[in-house]
């Protein structure tokens, strides 16, 4: 059975067209171009490492997800603790920074990876990608289409891949350019404030409502369920928490506020270090229509980027660290992408191809690059070095 | 001493209920509560059962028992009935069911039930259960469950046949009525290969010498041969006038069961208690089959090419699904039973209750989802 999609519908069809087929493989940025048969034997080789993975998995990957739950829960309990009762700044600055740490666990590392279902092997009811939902505004079910579906399906390809730019942010010259591109840096900081906020109204899809492309009734279910979490977190946070202090419930409202508003930053900052560095390829529609498994995964590694660090950050990041094995292997448990990384790294030099790596500092400095350079317009853009 | 009809234990147990509810509710108090609890003590758990191994005894060469301490939520149980047992076999839950096989009195007095395990060459839990649980470890629980029981009937003379593992119940009943129903007559037939597969070879024995009231007959397959008419004759004549409870291997329990309809025991005096499901290994070689769609209550036909949710969709159904290639697992859902085979893989499913692709997954003979 065939591994083809076909954009125009939902439901791929049988029969492969021509078109997709001549573009792809054709040659991104520092990667050469591959031929049909070498795109077929880039996917087997990303396959059998899938595949080497999958069959060893076992108790250490168990044991690896309950002991970042334990600490993620035992860090969530102390820091509320800590800004409950904190008697001075210090006591309360620990207590936001170990809520803080404990969020940015329970989204990256526990909540993204396991809706991506890299435990469902496990039969755990606890840790079923679709049942499981996360400590953030963005409704769990919404993440699931917009991001399991829609983003790591049509990963970095223009107009099909929401998740570049988030329709508010203009970084390479194939979207064109309007004035209010010039003040982007201004939306990027925004967004990082605000990124769950952000993420949890994507589905909206607020460009395409614009355009009447689709109708806010079509919208309404999203919107009650997106209301309906953000109502749950909003009590949580600003509500409950800040109201069992009494008195003090200023500096429980605003601990809470910052150890959001810290995630939020963080996070942003490591998912534009995913697909917006300077060296991440981006797709037409075209060369990816009726796309084979082994051009998917050629557009995975070429539009993802990794940066290097230590353990812990890996782990703070929800190893995205590894955005590109991420994106070979969404659904292998998160802490084998350092074990698969090397191996990933040996078959793109075999075939040529970009392994785009960095510190955390350079790949994020080539993303401030990126919005800044694409905010001019495309004459002006034209005359800055490369 | 019957626990679970005991009028104060029920109206406990009832008063609970909505706290058993609300903490099986997905919220933050459940989620934070519950994990406080369990950190200092697994079996204070208020969302998962939970039991603690205090022993393990070697029956005989292939079968264990295991003597467990349940939470304090676990609602006791009848002598015969069974109860679901869950263990993490390398990082992979597992559930399995097993007859409790202690008494009702010894759950009592000293809070613990034990179940015994016999060595299945290719299973997977046994196997597991054998060569991993130790004294001290945490297994998941369900609450016992089932009418294999006495408590069923009225009946005066009760006939216990037994193969193999199948002695479980029946040894939690005789433990457990034994000591309180003198008027009762019992009698037990038990199969086994030979004298070194007796399972309470000893427990039986001794029982057997303290009650008048119970006849124990043990038939050694190896050297007597299989059930039989004759010998289920002379054996125990008075089969008619019993009521039967029936438990071991399938084979077994379908041999035993026209038997004794033969003798005249009727169909409704014939008790059974049989686990798991036997895999049709014609299964793996066949494409195609039928699939079963239990939550919209429709069946498809399949012929192979076509994966189970494209079967679903072609049956009318609205299934949840995204990029249909085996990337997003937008359309995950449980597969209750049945062999499916998943294209990008290659490998065949088998387990029940597991979770599949269904765009990627293709039927190999008769299925049911849970769509």
């Amino acid at each position: 059975m065939t591994m083809r999609w076909n954009f125009k519908g939902s439901k791929p069809e049988g029969k492969p067209v021509a078109t997709g087929q001549e573009l792809a493989g054709q040659a991104h940025g520092k990667s050469r171009r591959l031929s049909p048969e070498e795109l077929e034997a880039l996917g087997q080789e990303l396959e059998a490492l899938r595949q080497e993975v999958l069959a060893d998995l076992g108790q250490r990957d168990a044991d690896y997800i309950r002991d970042i739950i334990r600490k993620q829960r035992w860090a969530e309990i102390g820091g509320r603790t800590l800004i409950h009762f904190s008697l001075n700044p210090i006591t309360w600055a620990v207590g936001v920074g170990m809520l803080t740490t404990a969020k940015i666990l329970e989204n990256m590392e526990i909540g993204h990876n396991v809706m991506h279902g890299q435990y469902d092997w496990m039969n755990d009811p606890d840790l079923h990608s679709q049942t499981y939902e996360w400590d953030n505004v963005c409704d769990g079910d919404s993440w699931r289409k917009t991001h399991n579906y829609e983003h790591h399906t049509f990963t970095n390809i223009i107009g099909k891949d929401r998740d570049y730019g988030y329709a508010i942010l203009r970084l390479s010259n194939d979207t064109p350019w309007r004035p209010r591109y010039l003040f982007q840096f201004s939306y990027f900081i925004a967004l990082s404030l605000l990124f769950e906020w952000g993420v949890g109204i994507h589905e909206l899809e607020v460009e395409k409502l614009e355009n009447k492309e689709v109708t806010w009734r079509e919208k309404l279910p999203f919107i009650k369920s997106y209301a309906r979490k953000i109502s749950k977190q909003v009590m949580k946070d600003y509500v409950v928490f800040p109201a069992l202090a009494g008195p003090f419930a200023p500096k429980v409202l605003l601990g809470n506020a910052l150890a959001n508003v810290g995630r939020s930053v963080w996070a942003s900052a490591v998912i534009f270090c995913g697909h917006f560095t300077e060296q991440a390829q981006t797709f037409t529609e075209e060369e990816c229509e009726n796309e084979t498994r082994g051009h998917w995964y050629y557009r995975q590694l070429l539009g993802s980027s990794n940066f290097t660090g230590g353990r812990w950050l890996h782990i703070m990041s929800g190893h995205l660290s590894y955005q590109i094995e991420h994106h070979l292997y969404p659904d292998i448990p998160s802490h084998r992408y350092a074990e698969m990384a090397p191996r990933v790294e040996a078959i793109c030099k075999k075939y040529g191809l970009h392994y785009n790596t960095g510190t955390f500092t350079e790949q994020f400095s080539t993303v401030v690059k990126r919005i800044l350079r694409y905010s001019l317009p495309p004459k002006l853009e034209a005359m800055l070095p490369a | 001493m019957r626990l679970v009809s005991a009028p104060t234990i029920q109206s406990r147990i009832g008063s609970l209920m909505f706290l058993e509810k609300f903490w099986q509710r997905n919220g933050f108090i459940q989620t934070y509560g519950d994990f406080l609890l369990s950190e200092i003590d697994p079996l204070l758990s208020p969302r998962r059962l939970q039991a603690r191994v205090v022993a393990i005894r070697q029956e005989t060469a292939d079968a264990k028992t295991y003597v467990f301490k349940p939470s304090r939520r676990w609602k006791g149980f009848q002598a015969g009935m069974h109860l679901q047992v869950g263990v993490e076999a390398q990082g992979v839950a597992l559930s399995r069911y097993y007859s409790v096989s202690s008494s009702v009195q010894q759950f009592v007095r000293e809070g613990t039930f034990s179940i015994t395990v016999k060595r299945i060459p290719q299973g997977r839990m046994s196997n597991w259960l054998f060569d991993n649980l130790q004294p001290e470890d945490i297994v998941r629980i369900g609450q016992a469950d089932g009418e294999f029981t006495l408590e069923q009937t009225p009946a005066q003379k009760v006939l216990f046949l037994a193969a193999g593992s199948g002695i479980t119940p029946m040894m939690s009943m005789l433990t457990t009525h034994l000591p309180q129903a003198p008027e009762r007559d019992f009698q037990l037939l038990y199969y086994c290969c030979n004298p070194d597969e007796v399972i309470f070879a000893q427990a039986l024995q001794s029982l057997a010498d303290q009650y008048p009231n119970f006849k124990l007959e043990v038939v050694h397959t190896d050297t007597e041969g299989l059930i039989n008419a004759e010998q289920l004759a002379s054996r125990c004549a008075d089969a008619a006038e019993r009521e039967v409870f029936l438990c071991g291997p399938g084979g077994f329990m379908q041999v035993a069961r026209e038997l004794l309809e033969a003798q005249g025991v009727t169909a409704d005096h014939i008790r059974q208690e049989s686990f798991g499901v036997r895999l049709d290994v014609n299964a793996l070689e066949q494409t195609g089959g039928e699939v079963f769609f239990s939550k919209a209550g429709v069946e498809a036909e399949a012929d192979g090419s076509q994966t189970i949710l494209m079967l679903a969709e072609s049956a009318g159904l609205k299934p949840k699904y995204g990029c249909r290639t085996g990337i997003c697992h937008e359309c995950k859902c449980v597969k209750k039973s049945g062999a499916v085979r998943n294209l990008l893989t290659g490998q065949v499913s088998l387990a029940e209750n597991e979770a599949i692709q269904t765009c990627i997954s293709v039927p190999q003979g008769k299925v049911e989802v849970a769509l």
